[in-house]
């Protein structure tokens, strides 16, 4: 172990999640949007950040949200897109490493606030760049969405840190 | 997999914050008299939709794309884009006042407008 705490196992183990989110990011892209609403989206990516947060911490799912929401829209999008990414990844993980410390809440909770959080932050962005009060009803209906999508996502990955073998401590 | 008390608060606080989005921004929901066209905040073009007797295309082209927009009495659509993914398309028709389409590669909004429609005024 290096004086980070962070062992070569453990930094494999990230590494390979990662992977995983940037797959599922860009798996989830090619699926239409959910009701098709612009943004609309599952979040299959958070399942990764929502394990690494609860198994191995705060700073840890920070690193691999960042580089997953990087890596992806560079793949798929560039430019803007990096910036909705970015602005979605940094809130809603700020908000998760946050949630994740008080003893009340499962990744159920956590995975939801995050999916709000990431919606909240993304429709932000976009109200700034096009200068416009218009999105309000956008972030109703995606809030919405991330409630039902955060759900799905806490259980995935409650279930994947209770059942597989290098999550579980 | 175990809930937690803290998990239902969280549901339920996102819940009632995209209600109260969605009954805010409902609040002035009336039937569309106008079509606006936004772009990189801008108006670019208003419409009232009653002088829409025949449907109105316009066509937007700016150095980041093209739209096609068409504006009749009932409502507005965007008709054609070539923006990657085509959402706004996908959007359809807009018919009520708020309704809005968004390209945001193009920094585009067609939204309707409309007067407030008030049932009583209390003084």
């Amino acid at each position: 172990m290096d004086r980070n705490g962070l062992t070569a196992t453990s930094l494999s183990r990230l590494g390979l999640l990662t992977a995983v989110g940037i797959a599922l990011h860009i798996a989830e892209g090619l699926l239409p949007a959910v009701g098709m609403i612009p943004g609309g989206k599952i979040g299959l990516a958070n399942v990764v950040t929502v394990i690494v947060l609860f198994a191995w911490g705060g700073r840890a799912a920070f690193c691999v949200n960042i580089v997953r929401a990087l890596v992806a829209s560079l793949l798929t999008g560039g430019g803007m897109s990096m910036v909705y990414a970015l602005a979605g990844a940094v809130c809603s993980c700020a908000v998760m490493i946050l949630l994740s410390r008080l003893k009340h809440l499962s990744p159920i909770g956590v995975s939801v606030a995050g999916a709000a959080t990431h919606n909240a932050a993304q429709v932000a962005v976009a109200a700034i760049i096009l200068r416009t009060g218009a999105l309000v009803p956008y972030l109703a209906i995606l809030l919405a969405i991330s409630c039902v999508s955060g759900i799905g996502v806490g259980i995935v990955a409650s279930v994947s840190l209770n059942r597989i073998p290098f999550l579980t401590k | 997999m175990r809930w937690k008390t803290g998990d239902i608060l969280v549901i339920a606080l996102v819940i009632t914050l995209a209600a109260a989005l969605w009954i805010f921004s409902a609040a002035g929901a009336t039937r569309a008299t106008a079509c606006v066209i936004e772009l990189d905040g801008h108006t670019y073009a208003t419409y009232r939709l009653d002088e829409c007797h025949t449907p109105k295309t316009v066509d937007i082209r700016t150095e980041r794309g093209f739209n096609q927009v068409v504006i009749d009495q009932r409502g507005a659509y965007v008709s054609q884009s070539d923006c990657p993914n085509g959402d706004e398309v996908k959007r359809g028709r807009l018919e009520k006042a708020g309704d809005t389409a968004v390209c945001l590669p193009h920094r585009l909004v067609v939204r309707l407008t409309g007067t407030q429609q008030v049932d009583a005024v209390t003084e």
